[in-house]
């Protein structure tokens, strides 16, 4: 009569497989971002020469000292800018053009305010070194 | 027989599979809610606003990233002043989008004038992406 020898017991490591998902995990916690873009209209002025502010349009220059030139006058808080945009007519386009220092983050704060007055035709456009956009 | 033998004397269960259950969820999460974009500068202060919508992500855009300088990196690497035009070249003539991402200090005509270029040269699709304000 043969005695069987008792098999060795299957002893299934888990360790391994712990290191390979921590791996995992440490790889994509440092690789991922959980940022959320979004994105915002910012039209260019079309670069055409000769562009001028006429009865369609209105221009709204940011100024390097906080201030706004509204169609050619200056205004000194946002709000007044804003009133006096929309008081020649919502349906016009507003050339907005900020001066050389002036930030763009101002500069999306300002298209949003008008946007909010209802004046969503904004274009951006660059100040001309005579002064008019 | 042996096997039940086994089972009685020799399996435990082992502590650690809730361990690895838990791990393992944690790595999904991950996997599905991040994405993999290229890492934004230390000092990088990204452009916030309100009413922007979801950036619906192309099938193929390029990222510029603009910092307060007007200094200009693609997918994260610098990009020297001469070879912007020859990409904005080639992203014209292609169905690429342009993905712009400018410092919130950045000043505002740097910005214009690399939307004007853009525009100027037929890329159509141009995206600003901001941040939503915390």
């Amino acid at each position: 009569m043969v005695l069987r020898q008792p098999r060795p017991k299957l002893v299934l490591s888990l360790t391994p497989l712990i290191d390979v998902v921590f791996i995992l995990l440490i790889f994509f916690m440092l690789a991922s971002q959980f940022v959320d873009w979004r994105q915002i209209e910012l039209m260019p002025q079309a670069q055409v020469s000769g562009d001028v502010v006429d009865d369609q349009t209105s221009s709204l220059q940011l100024r390097n000292d906080g201030s706004f030139l509204v169609n050619g006058q200056t205004v000194d808080e946002l709000g007044m800018a804003v009133g006096r945009l929309k008081s020649t007519g919502s349906d016009r386009a507003v050339f907005l053009s900020p001066e050389d220092t002036v930030q763009i983050q101002y500069v999306v704060d300002v298209v949003e305010a008008l946007n909010e007055a209802g004046l969503t035709k904004v274009q951006l456009s660059l100040v001309e070194a005579g002064g008019q956009p | 027989m042996n096997t039940l033998q086994i089972r009685k004397t020799g399996y435990k269960p082992d502590g650690t599979l809730p361990l690895i259950n838990i791990v393992l969820l944690l790595v999904l999460a991950f996997m599905m809610a991040g994405t993999f974009t290229e890492p934004l500068p230390p000092d990088f202060d990204p452009l916030r606003s309100e009413a922007a919508v979801p950036n619906e992500e192309a099938k193929q855009s390029i990222v510029l990233t603009m910092d307060t300088e007007g200094v200009l990196s693609l997918e994260g690497r610098g990009l020297a002043a001469g070879k912007l035009e020859p990409l904005l070249n080639s992203l014209g003539q292609s169905e690429h989008a342009l993905e712009v991402r400018t410092d919130a200090r950045t000043p505002a005509v740097l910005v214009i004038a690399l939307l004007q270029s853009a525009e100027g040269l037929g890329i159509e699709n141009v995206q600003i992406v901001t941040l939503g304000r915390t």
